[in-house]
């Protein structure tokens, strides 16, 4: 910015802002993202749902957080016009990293499952593996596509995984995967902050002239 | 001295005038901020009226600064710019000739 042009330093800022709602910030999708694990993790450690409907509800924790995370980008966050956020080469590296470290852990799994079952492939139909399969499968590419940041990596690939288990009647007991509970706590603090971040561009796209 | 008057009036001269021009300088600083931005957000934060951001735009598509996509969303035609590697270029060397010439000595 030159010295001269503080419209044009107003403008820079507003859009870098208005811009990290494309990709990083996540505002309230963050807070229902970390509230859906700390949801799945305590149910799924304390009170484990015996019936399959309780179970498949348990399980469509990541799908709703992905869905409402894409609307509330789409027609929320980006209400202004999408605005693509700048990734600097250091986030694209760290993003591939995780790619490949689901793509590997995932292709782990489900080759240990076709391992087991090599003998009784009846066992593949059996108690939910089917959409065990599914889940894991999936993870590398939601991965790929929805999750940019470490926190949301670290929530995505939770929800993805409790689900994944939950459908074959299992979960994570009390103290394992405690990353997940302690990331969420942040993620709902972050979110909040973020949402209120755009509650106030807002109005400041709106002083200047901008409706929606 | 470097600093005469008249080296001043010659840097004053010497910036790009593609840039230098208020509405086409507003463009080139929001889309130096992000990878791509649509239409509807340049006409929301610049103020700009539609006609104005689309002669501003195309003139810099032409000067090899901002590339243009069009796509269509549904029935809902959408068009989108980014800043060229070239165009980012400019606008460094814009700003730094410009501080340049607004700073003492």
């Amino acid at each position: 910015m030159t010295p001269t042009d503080p419209h044009n330093s107003q403008l820079a800022i507003l859009t870098r802002r208005y811009a990290a709602f494309s990709r990083s910030a996540g505002g309230l999708s963050s807070v229902l993202g970390g509230i859906l694990v700390l949801i799945t993790y305590f149910v799924g450690a304390l009170a484990f749902p015996e019936s399959l409907w309780a179970r498949l509800a348990l399980a469509s924790a990541p799908i709703v957080w992905l869905i409402s995370r894409q609307l509330l980008r789409n027609r929320y966050y980006q209400q202004f016009g999408r605005v693509a956020e700048p990734v600097p080469s250091s986030d694209r590296r760290m993003h591939k990293g995780m790619i490949i470290f689901t793509g590997v852990v995932a292709a782990g799994v489900i080759s240990f499952v076709l391992y087991v079952a090599r003998d009784e492939p009846a066992l593949l139909l059996d108690n939910g593996m089917p959409g065990y399969i599914a889940f894991v499968a999936a993870m590398p590419v939601i991965v790929w596509r929805y999750l940019h940041t470490p926190l949301d990596f670290i929530v995505g690939v939770f929800l993805i995984a409790q689900a994944a288990l939950v459908l074959t009647g299992s979960g994570y007991s009390l103290g394992h995967q405690i990353q997940a509970p302690i990331a969420a706590v942040f993620f709902i603090g972050i979110g909040i902050r973020q949402h209120l971040d755009f509650t106030r561009l807002r109005r400041e796209l709106s002083q200047l002239g901008v409706s929606a | 001295m470097t600093d005469e008057p008249e080296h001043i009036a010659r840097r004053f001269l010497s910036l790009d005038r593609m840039v230098h021009e208020p509405a086409r300088l507003a463009i080139m600083t929001v889309l130096a901020e992000a990878e791509e931005v649509e239409f509807r957000f340049l006409e929301a934060v610049t103020g700009l009226t539609k006609g104005n951001i689309s002669s501003h735009a195309a003139k810099l598509e032409v000067a090899g600064y901002i590339s243009v996509r069009k796509e269509f969303r549904g029935k809902v035609p959408v068009t989108s710019y980014s800043l060229t590697a070239h165009g980012r270029e400019a606008l460094a060397s814009y700003r730094a000739n410009l501080r340049a010439t607004m700073e003492p000595g």
